[in-house]
């Protein structure tokens, strides 16, 4: 039995190729997460190599891309009870890639297989929310200390968001960050890893606890733009919940509206079908100008009309 | 388009800054809140504002861009540069790399819309009604000939810049792409239940909507009751289920190869003809009224045939077709990919599944979907 610890998708790549070339069956490793070196003594890479052997004699092996951006997808994905898991279902996969051929992938009713797709999506959603919540407050006063040295100096402009994603996502998505915002300084701030922008560089740095950052003055204009683009009578909040869960919105400005907006709803909607119709002519009674303006239009279509080159065909 | 970064409690998504420069207008359009006879406060945006909104707003990741619109005031053309302007101070001062979608005047200059084009990453025209004789009795300033003079100029722009970008890869030469325009296409509205047109109507207008001038979208707004309302519209507004009925309906039109009279119920004894069913979805409808052509054998059938199961969507029907290729498909693969077995369990036979024929010929059979929808109905009353 050898035994691994891995930390991130390179390690295990490593070990995994050459456990590969020494046919080592999966039954036959345990994977373990970093902070259990002091229980097992992981296995030197050197041990599983028969000296007699020289590397790469047992042949190389050629691994589906697709496979590989997945387990790299899937490398990210915390398991908080098990957080070794993962990496034994990828070698195991691996194995039988190499093994069975790569149709083993398109067994979408396996349970490897299955946990593969489940690991990548909840990667890609954590990823997805991530992009869609980070919010940005514009910091005045540089001297928050989590902020790193080179990014805070000098510059006007700079802006500070605060997310606890669910999984190791930081790394991969900081790039998206970058283009989106390429004309600011940002430092987006987890417990897991900051990454930091100056508009020249990326800077990962390590996890930091939740910093006090100031509200932002902008969020006022947000949320009365919030409140005024919903509309009452098509209350759907479940609709909301699952697309925005809760948990976000500590994230958002915004959410300290919701609970007005969703107990108004009903009675605003109620006051908007009881009240009474508006004459149509109320404004052209009022006023000759808006009549005539009207008036040359409503002429100009009829005539437009009886020459009938146009019906409800477009040419 | 893109990201959600919000949603409201009518569980819409919020993916930009959609505001009116000014909600003054000078048109009486029935169904509409800002129409002149209306009592709405009024309010006007400069230029500035919008530009600073939008550039704050996106700077902190609330928005992925702008999608301006506006009430006409003076003239189509003033109102038009007015709007055109914004997006030409947020490209060329701003550098804003955001989306911008503007809403389009159908009677502002050629010019002006070649302008709104170099700038906008879509434009859109509204067509309001299916009808012209509807547009003409609750939106008479508006003018249907423009609007389909306007879309077709707009399609025709589209086309010419994306056929120039082709060029230009293929000669490997840059200076042959045109000058930008509305890169992301066109789209337009459609009022829903404000007139009387039927399912099938509006269906029609939509396919042609997307055939004549290249559509990337054809949206349906189910009109819902507004502050103020015109004393010229129906009394009660049309179910919210009819317009997301539409939407599948448009959906399947498009991309699972139905034709529009599969879609709707043309039988004429039937109590609403024309008209797509509120009880199931058009897609389940269709298979109980060609409950002949099930079940549907998984492992023999081709892939068309697969994508009319109630259920089967695109993704799957192709995951099915590639998983029977590695072993034969047994009915718990299809809850292991998590397919609505309830609903499904009654189209498809797997080596070992088979249902009951006297379920599919049953007399209340489409009785069994709507016991188990009327809880989902729930969430549009």
């Amino acid at each position: 039995m050898y035994s691994f610890s891995v930390t991130d998708f390179d390690g295990w790549r490593t070990i995994a190729r050459t456990l590969l070339q020494a046919n080592v069956a999966p039954s036959n490793v345990s994977w373990q997460p970093p902070e259990q070196q002091g229980l097992f003594s992981p296995s030197s890479l050197e041990a599983i190599i028969d000296p007699a052997k020289p590397m790469g004699s047992s042949g190389t092996h050629t691994i589906p891309r697709e496979f590989l951006q997945r387990a790299k997808q899937a490398a990210c994905f915390s398991d908080i009870k098990d957080p070794a898991r993962k990496w034994s279902i990828l070698y195991s996969l691996l194995w039988r890639i190499v093994n069975d051929g790569k149709e083993t992938l398109l067994l979408t009713s396996d349970p490897e297989v299955r946990c593969l797709d489940s690991m990548c999506k909840a990667v890609s959603r954590d990823k997805h929310k991530m992009k869609a919540f980070v919010r940005f407050q514009q910091v005045v006063n540089h001297d928050v200390e989590v902020v790193s040295p080179e990014s805070a100096e000098g510059n006007a402009e700079y802006y500070v968001a605060w997310f606890e994603p669910s999984h190791a996502i930081i790394e991969s998505v900081a790039p998206f960050f970058v283009k989106r915002f390429t004309g600011m300084s940002w430092s987006i701030l987890t417990p897991g890893g900051c990454a930091h922008w100056d508009m020249a560089q990326l800077t990962l740095s390590e996890g930091v606890v939740k910093p006090d950052i100031d509200t932002d003055a902008f969020d006022i204009f947000w949320k009365a733009y919030y409140r005024n683009i919903f509309n009452p009578a098509r209350l759907k909040e479940q609709a909301m919940r699952s697309e925005m869960p809760k948990k976000y919105w500590k994230y958002l400005p915004e959410a300290t509206c919701i609970k007005n907006l969703t107990r108004g709803a009903a009675a605003i909607t109620a006051q908007m079908i009881d009240a009474p119709a508006t004459n149509s002519n109320r404004a052209r009674d009022k006023s000759q100008a808006v009549a005539q303006f009207q008036d040359t239009l409503r002429l100009n279509n009829r005539i437009d009309q009886t020459k009938g080159t146009c019906t409800d065909k477009p040419r | 388009m893109g990201i959600c970064h919000s949603y409201t409690p009518d569980g819409r998504c919020i993916s930009l800054l959609k505001i009116l420069l000014t909600n003054f207008c000078l048109y009486e359009c029935a169904y509409c809140v800002n129409r002149t006879s209306s009592n709405v406060p009024r309010a006007r945006f400069s230029i500035d504002e919008v530009v600073n909104l939008t550039m704050e707003f996106y700077k902190r990741n609330y928005i992925e861009g702008l999608f301006l619109s506006s009430g006409i005031i003076k003239s189509a053309d003033y109102t038009m540069e007015q709007v055109v302007a914004v997006a030409r101070k947020l490209r060329l001062e701003h550098r804003f790399g955001g989306y911008i979608h503007l809403k389009t005047i159908p009677e502002a200059s050629p010019e002006l819309l070649a302008e709104a084009g170099l700038y906008a990453d879509r434009l859109s025209i509204n067509v309001e009604l299916p009808s012209e004789t509807s547009l003409k009795r609750l939106a008479p300033e508006k003018n249907a000939q423009s609007i389909v003079r306007s879309m077709a100029n707009l399609s025709s722009g589209i086309e010419e810049y994306k056929e120039s970008k082709k060029l230009a890869r293929k000669k490997a030469n840059k200076k042959l792409v045109a000058p930008k325009f509305s890169p992301s296409g066109q789209s337009t509205q459609m009022i829903v239940g404000a007139d009387a047109s039927n399912d099938a109507i509006i269906l029609r207008k939509a396919s042609q909507l997307y055939k004549s001038f290249k559509m990337k979208r054809v949206y349906y707004s189910a009109f819902s009751p507004i502050p103020d309302a015109s004393s010229e519209l129906p009394l009660k507004s049309p179910p919210l289920v009819r317009e997301h009925r539409l939407y599948q309906a448009d959906w399947l039109l498009r991309f699972y190869g139905y034709g529009i009279d599969e879609l709707t119920d043309v039988t004429n004894d039937s109590p609403s003809p024309g008209m797509l069913s509120l009880d199931v979805d058009p897609k389940l409808a269709w298979a109980i009224r060609h409950r002949d052509a099930f079940p549907v054998d998984l492992n023999r059938a081709d892939f068309e045939t697969i994508l009319r199961v109630p259920g089967i969507g695109v993704i799957n029907a192709r995951r099915l077709v590639a998983q029977r290729k590695v072993a034969a498909l047994r009915y718990q693969d299809l809850s292991k990919l998590r397919l609505p077995i309830e609903k499904l369990k009654y189209f498809v036979t797997t080596i070992d599944h088979r249902p009951k024929p006297t379920q599919l010929d049953a007399a209340n059979f489409s009785s069994l979907f709507i016991a188990q929808k009327s809880q989902q109905m729930n969430l549009f009353e």
